[in-house]
């Protein structure tokens, strides 16, 4: 696949006319915070407006999953004795700017959705509708440890087209026939990327994976999943999760975390609307049966299971941990639950 | 489109009052192309109220029709039993695997009903009985906690005169009118004939008799993978994507809902 440079005074062309074809989402900074926006005219307004900054920094705060996944989406229901028909959106679109640490949460779901027997027709018209433009983490933040999970601070698989930005302007690698499709009709605009920008973009990324050893010098256990089952001892458990309020912000904003409740509301013509809805094995509620019955009802079992669940039963099903290292959960937790000490200390 | 949330509907046509609180519900599936294999289960929904999994009662053998014995324990139940006949349900499934019957072949199978637990396991006794001469023998030991809280009062006598059948209720509590066993459960498993050691063993009760049956069954000398077990989870899917219904390493809903005493012995309360 294609290796190509694209000077910095070029890009916003290139955009503009994808804008004219796609739907486009971008990295924007709303207050001190990344969040993703739609392309709009404003975009192109600014001649001095650009991008690249919010494209250095680390993933924005919402995870990517949430284009595929959202947190309440109408999946079908019953009219009386019609089933009610949900239709596809299969507007392509296009977004700008996802890490490294949103491209592996895609394969959970993959593993989980999309292998399934039975599939997940809406996850996958997502899926389908969507071009993903990955961009370098050059510079990882206090709470990044992608490293400790065994990820790269840049694209690895999962993205269509990666993007690294240079101080004169972009290298596009195209990992697919997708990717290639967004540059195709613009040679005018890109040149061949040289060796030059080649050794820039690696020497970037070396840095990169230098700053990530720094923060996170110390290297979770090889047999991290054995530890954490053999680690029974409900003291732990409670000492670890001795400063969580119960907000659940942590699963909310994780991007591996795929876990659903299907919701039923009621229509006025005696039918129903179902959802699906996010859900956490936090919630008490979660593993609880008719009669009463709960699996963990107790706190510290429910805060052990997203252990068991991401670093010992996806490991143990399909060889990788079901996080990215992303950092989320710590960034938004008021409690401040540092979850790689609590791996460390397994 | 295939849609794996999407229900599709059945018709209420009779409702049978069980006990005060079990009542079974005959379902048309209103041509529904549908089928199910002993030991796996639907997702019922009640519109706008809410899905619940459970395990059909009838025959897989029916074809048309589906029999569903519930218990009133929640929201769900509740509004079910507030229903009348005509009433419009949503059906999804099945889901889970089937008792591997064939390897029940010219066994005895051991059946270990408690209180609503017999209902799932009348749909695997009627398998069973569509094919019995291929099985050893089938017995039935029930439990349910008062005289008035028996399943199926109106069958079991029948069941009783079947051939290659043997049956054998108790109640925990006894009354005036019952001239059977009292006592919980296990007081039908002291005396197992035939050959344990090859016998089949299927519980399906509250959890604490599903302990208890089973820690019996084993010290009579079952072996552990020969002992299936219901295991009651929250099941929101029915086909392992949501998550809710993990235990160890199963999916209850997908690589169960009967799992082996072998597959859960090693898990952290199984029967919790």
């Amino acid at each position: 696949m294609a290796t190509l440079f694209l000077p910095r005074e070029k890009f916003n062309a290139w955009m503009f006319k994808l804008h004219s074809k796609f739907t486009i989402y971008y990295p924007a900074q709303v207050e001190n915070k990344l969040h993703y926006k739609k392309v709009d005219e404003n975009f192109f307004a600014d001649p001095y407006f650009s991008i690249d900054k919010n494209l250095e920094k680390i993933r924005p705060t919402e995870p990517l999953k949430g284009f595929f996944y959202h947190p309440k989406e109408k999946v079908g229901g019953l009219d009386k004795k019609s089933k009610i028909e949900v239709t596809l959106d299969e507007t392509p679109r296009i977004i700008i700017g996802a890490k490294n640490c949103d491209l592996r949460p895609l394969m959970v779901h993959q593993k989980m959705y999309l292998e399934n027997e039975l599939g997940e027709p809406f996850y996958k018209a997502q899926c389908d509708r969507t071009i993903i433009i990955a961009t370098d983490c050059p510079v990882p933040a206090q709470t990044c440890f992608c490293n400790l999970v065994g990820l790269k601070p840049y694209p690895e698989t999962g993205a269509d087209i990666i993007i690294s930005v240079l101080p004169t302007g972009y290298i596009f690698e195209t990992a697919n026939e997708k990717g290639e499709s967004l540059l195709r009709d613009f040679n005018h605009l890109f040149q061949e990327a040289t060796t030059a920008d080649l050794t820039k973009r690696d020497e970037q990324r070396k840095q990169a994976v230098a700053t990530l050893e720094d923060i996170n010098p110390a290297k979770l256990r090889t047999d991290l999943s054995k530890a954490i089952y053999e680690k029974n001892e409900e003291d732990f458990w409670v000492e670890s999760a001795k400063s969580c309020v119960e907000c659940f912000g942590c699963l909310m904003v994780c991007p591996t975390c795929f876990c659903f409740l299907l919701y039923d509301d009621a229509t006025k013509e005696s039918g129903f609307n179902r959802y699906k809805i996010w859900d956490a094995c936090y919630y008490a509620a979660y593993a609880r049966v008719g009669g009463g019955m709960n699996t963990r009802p107790e706190f510290w079992k429910r805060f052990r299971n997203r252990f068991h669940c991401k670093f010992m039963n996806f490991p143990n099903d399909y060889n990788f941990y079901a996080c990215s290292g992303c950092g989320r959960c710590y960034s938004v937790c008021m409690g401040k639950i540092d979850i790689r000490k609590i791996l460390g200390a397994l | 489109m295939k849609n794996p949330f999407q229900p599709f509907p059945v018709t209420i046509t009779d409702i049978i009052d069980e006990t005060p609180t079990i009542k079974t519900f005959k379902l048309d599936l209103n041509h529904h192309k549908f089928s199910f294999d002993a030991g796996q289960f639907i997702e019922l929904t009640i519109p706008g109220v809410g899905e619940a999994p459970f395990t059909p009662s009838s025959s897989p053998y029916d074809k048309g029709k589906i029999e569903m014995t519930i218990m009133k324990v929640g929201k769900v139940t509740s509004a079910l039993f507030s229903l009348p006949v005509g009433s419009i349900l949503g059906v999804r499934g099945p889901y889970g695997k089937r008792y591997p019957l064939e390897g029940f072949e010219g066994r005895e199978v051991f059946i270990v009903g408690g209180g609503v637990g017999l209902a799932p396991l009348r749909s695997l006794f009627f398998a069973l009985m569509h094919n019995v001469k291929k099985y050893k023998k089938i017995y039935i030991r029930y439990g349910a906690r008062t005289s008035q809280d028996i399943v199926y009062k109106y069958q079991i006598p029948e069941w009783k005169s079947w051939k290659g059948v043997e049956v054998q209720q108790t109640i925990d509590v006894g009354d005036a009118s019952w001239k059977g066993k009292v006592g919980v459960v296990t007081v039908l498993l002291e005396e197992i004939p035939g050959d344990v050691k090859n016998m089949i063993g299927v519980v399906c009760g509250p959890p604490i008799m599903m302990k208890f049956a089973t820690m019996k069954l084993l010290e009579k000398g079952f072996d552990g993978s020969n002992i299936y077990l219901s295991m009651e989870k929250n099941m929101s899917c029915g086909f392992g994507q949501c998550g809710h219904c993990r235990m160890g390493k199963y999916f209850v809903c997908k690589d169960g809902p009967v799992l082996t005493w072998e597959q859960v012995k090693d898990i952290e309360d199984p029967f919790l």
